[in-house]
């Protein structure tokens, strides 16, 4: 700004909020802890000896970082649904997308890390995608502050500083990248990758990642390549990414399914017919059709989810509890973040195929059924706070065991800017939330009412958060790698 | 195959960020404007100081509509550049946008009438037909067709952005 501004406009009241408050500074904890690994990767390029273990000296940070772009994107996550009303998870949001990039490429290059760390292979993998997580951050503070993308997260635009960015960026990857091209020699492996070794598995998982993260910078950027060459909008939703993503991911799940098997550095004839394969196959494949058949679910991307999920779920279930009653060796990270995995595809799937919601036109003392609720619209009253006055209204809800509870969402007008903003109101429980928002008032007297239940949407947090857990009982663990 | 790899390392990132710089030079990008070209709708409005009433027919030539209000801070500071364009001439209509007339007038007296015509919109009728959303906004016209339209404070940073290469393009005199 050219001059201070004579008074303030008011904090944008969706802002003023806790989540919000820390999701951001969790989020740059995450993209700024991975300029760590970056500087090590870049040391190694000038300095130009290939014996340097720089990957040894940047797993522990990598982790760290890591820790905190997942726990910034959940915290995200869950602040649009409740404070922005959003009513979901995640909503293909430019800036959202800008997050998930470099938590996509810091998982790959996590896993990369692990294999250059033992045996000094995947190395070019392992470079370029140090570059390329903290590129991909950098990217994001780019797309959010530039102006370029509409979104609710580009708050404050600035073409200028949007080409400083630029220009920043520009000069970080071009400079890594010739290093890269120059040091290429020394960078190469010279040993070959054994067939179905772990290290064979986690190339394959660094494509896949690759691919995903690959898909997603183009659905962030076709829209503006379209708009500049036909000077139209369009708009790249939820079918682009889920079709993307689905094949991908349970393709993804059933290799490291077998994976699970294969050894560092060579090659073994991996047990298809073993126990936990042949157990936890048989659970999910049960399980998958004992859902099929409870929900009615017909949509194969959906069952295939499931039947990925559950086969990660059980067979490391099975695993932990043979290294547990056996004393035999389990990578407990991997287990738990990879367990974690599959609940978070279970809850995504179950959440997407159960979820459901209405508009209900709804008078005062008067009663809607929707599904096993009974909605009673007690009371509206206005409440004046500090700064913005509320419409508050309450709703008693019963359930089907005659479980009974007050939601009482609001509509706020803030004083400063006039903004009105809607705060909704959730009743949780173990398996799903009920959601409620409250929009205008009819001509009869009547209010439209929003009402959604959300099926497993915190076990899809939860499941975040355990895989975050993983990588903190890595950090504080004792073990050397 | 190596060498594959080494180009495409190279090329990638630089494809991309040349594609970034060309979509931020354009002149779209500058946020807050927008080049939608429309008539200005039909409207009859009393002026500011109730003398007469101003409809399409009055609007003629070149000009630019700049939207104000009293009540409006931004529009304060925005004030000294609208008095310096029009000290160069230029010809500014005022759209008095949800005001209450006294306040209104209080505040031309107070800081100066950069403007050749104010129109008074109360209910801020005409404003909502060109889709403003605030003040102020500006509006840079063409014989009754509106050809930008800025949402913001107008300096003379915004004026050489945005106005200068529409007036230059089309051609338009606004003296």
């Amino acid at each position: 700004m050219p001059f201070a501004p004579s008074n303030g406009a008011d904090i944008n009241p969706v802002l003023q909020d806790p989540a919000l408050a820390i999701h951001p500074p969790t989020l740059y904890i995450g993209y700024v802890g991975f300029v760590i690994p970056f500087a090590c990767a870049i040391a190694f390029l000038i300095h130009g000896n290939s014996d340097v273990k720089w990957e040894e000296l940047a797993r522990k940070w990598s982790v760290v970082a890591w820790i905190f772009l997942t726990i910034g994107i959940t915290l995200g996550s869950w602040w649009a649904y409740y404070e922005l009303g959003w009513g979901g998870y995640w909503f293909w949001d430019p800036v959202e997308n800008v997050a998930l990039m470099p938590w996509l490429a810091a998982t790959a290059f996590l896993h990369s890390l692990s294999v250059s760390i033992k045996s000094s292979n995947l190395r070019i993998w392992t470079i370029l995608l140090s570059i390329s997580v903290f590129s991909l951050s950098l990217f994001g503070a780019f797309i959010v502050r530039s102006g370029i993308i509409d979104s609710v997260h580009s708050f404050a635009n600035d073409p200028e500083r949007g080409l400083y960015l630029l220009a920043f960026i520009g000069t970080i990857i071009i400079v890594s990248m010739f290093l890269f091209v120059l040091r290429f020699s020394i960078i190469k492996s010279t040993k070959n990758i054994k067939a179905f070794s772990k290290e064979s598995f986690i190339s394959i998982n660094n494509i896949f990642f690759g691919s995903l993260v690959f898909s997603v910078m183009l659905g962030v950027t076709y829209p503006l390549i379209y708009e500049y060459l036909y000077d139209q909008k369009i708009s790249v939703g939820a079918p682009f990414y889920n079709a993307i993503f689905v094949p991908i991911v349970v393709t993804a799940c059933l290799f490291l399914f077998f994976s699970i098997d294969s050894k560092w550095q060579r090659t073994i004839k991996l047990p298809f017919f073993s126990g936990p394969t042949i157990y936890s196959s048989l659970l999910a494949v049960g399980s998958t059709l004992l859902s099929m058949h409870s929900f009615a679910i017909e949509s194969v991307s959906i069952i295939i989810s499931l039947f990925a999920g559950f086969l990660l779920i059980y067979r490391y279930l099975i695993e932990i509890s043979i290294s547990l009653l056996k004393k035999k060796y389990l990578n407990p990270f991997s287990a738990v973040a990879h367990f974690s995995l599959g609940l978070l595809i279970i809850s995504i799937a179950l959440n997407s195929i159960l979820s459901n919601e209405r508009a209900i036109n709804i008078k005062i003392n008067e009663s809607e059924i929707y599904k096993d609720l009974n909605i009673f619209f007690q009371d509206i009253r206005v409440v004046n706070n500090s700064n913005h006055d509320a419409i508050k209204a309450s709703f008693v809800i019963k359930d089907i065991d005659s479980n009974s509870f007050i939601l009482s969402p609001e509509k706020r007008k803030y004083f400063t800017r006039g903004q009105i903003t809607t705060e909704t109101a959730i009743h949780v429980t173990f398996l799903r939330d009920i959601y409620l928002t409250i929009g205008d008032q009819l001509d009869d007297g009547s209010w439209i009412v929003n009402i959604q239940i959300n099926y497993l949407i915190r076990w899809i947090w939860i499941s975040a958060i355990l895989m975050s857990s993983a990588g903190l009982m890595l950090v504080l663990s004792r073990r050397r790698t | 195959m190596n060498f594959i790899l080494r180009f495409l390392v190279l090329a990638v990132p630089i494809a991309f960020i040349s594609m970034f710089y060309v979509l931020l030079s354009t002149e779209d990008s500058y946020p807050g404007a927008d080049y939608k070209v429309f008539e200005i709708p039909q409207f009859s409005l009393p002026s500011l100081d109730d003398s007469s009433n101003i409809n399409n027919d009055s609007l003629k030539g070149d000009f630019i509509i700049n939207v104000w209000a009293s009540w409006c801070i931004t529009c304060r500071v925005e004030h000294p550049y609208l008095s310096k364009l029009s000290r160069e001439g230029i010809k500014i209509i005022g759209l008095n946008y949800k005001d209450e007339r006294e306040d209104a007038v209080d505040w031309i007296n107070k800081f100066g009438d950069p403007y050749d015509l104010i129109i008074h919109d109360i209910k801020g009728a005409l404003a909502l037909d060109m889709g403003v959303t605030g003040a102020p906004e500006t509006f840079l016209v063409q014989n009754g067709i509106v050809v930008a339209h800025y949402q913001g404070e107008v300096n003379q940073l915004i004026w050489n952005k945005v106005f200068e290469p529409i007036i230059d393009s089309k051609k338009i005199n606004l003296k």
